[in-house]
């Protein structure tokens, strides 16, 4: 594994090239999310350095019935209240978060 | 206390926790489940929340309140899972020397609850289910 700046990469010997290193990310899904996805929890394979917005379009890309969803959004990392530009880094907690509606 | 419980919640539980010798008002807040909402009668709402991060929440409510008011003794309770109409969803309970401060406190605390705790109720009528969104219920 090496890095370039700040960006970091590894040779991947399947397609024998640099590919940007991955991170593993865990989402956490409620509400509607939680019923059109069918879990509550998961676990994601993202780009390293990935944002917040990044990961929920690659959720919508992979589900597309949440795709009306994603405007309304919010994020939380680690139980605290992010926004889309919020950059991730590994083993992190990301929340999607539909409007609230407690109390 | 700031609790996510799925067991029925007792308002007067909450004003016990929370009043001391220094307090002559003990205000409290609940919250029951509505039998009609928007002109459709509610068969029973479902509760859901993040709850590690919704304790949280509950508690920095609690701590604005504090530097707000001076008021340190306040108790929060939500429910989750499934309420039946004129079940309690949420209780709060303030307690204070004076009685200004512990109304206009437990007022504040569940108008914020409602804006940034991360709990989200589902309505289910004959006809339909929804998650209620930014319009409110």
């Amino acid at each position: 594994m090496t890095s370039r700046e700040d960006l970091c990469y590894s040779f991947s010997y399947d397609v024998k090239h640099w590919e940007r290193c991955r991170m593993r990310v865990r989402l956490k899904l409620f509400a509607i999310y939680r019923e059109k996805i069918g879990q509550s929890e998961l676990e994601m394979s993202v780009t390293e350095g990935s944002t917040a917005g990044e990961v929920l379009d690659r959720l919508v890309s992979d589900y597309p019935s949440l795709a009306g969803l994603a405007a309304a959004t919010m994020f939380a990392v680690d139980e605290d209240f992010a926004t889309a530009q919020t950059v991730l880094r590994d083993g992190q907690e990301l929340a999607l978060l539909p409007p609230v509606s407690g109390g | 206390m700031f609790e996510i419980t799925d067991r029925q919640i007792v308002a007067g539980e909450l004003a016990e926790v929370v009043r001391s010798d220094a307090d002559g008002a003990v205000v409290t807040f609940t919250g029951v489940v509505r039998g009609v909402s928007k002109g459709k009668k509610v068969l029973y709402l479902e509760y859901e929340a993040y709850k590690s991060m919704a304790e949280k929440k509950m508690a920095e409510i609690g701590k604005e309140i504090r530097e707000r008011w001076g008021i340190e003794r306040v108790a929060m309770r939500h429910r989750v899972g499934h309420l039946e109409v004129g079940e309690t969803a949420v209780a709060i309970a303030v307690a204070s020397p004076h009685r200004k401060e512990a109304f206009e406190a437990c007022q504040y605390a569940i108008d914020r609850i409602k804006a940034v705790v991360p709990i989200w109720k589902k309505e289910v009528w004959e006809d339909g289910e929804v998650w209620i969104g930014r319009e409110g219920g």
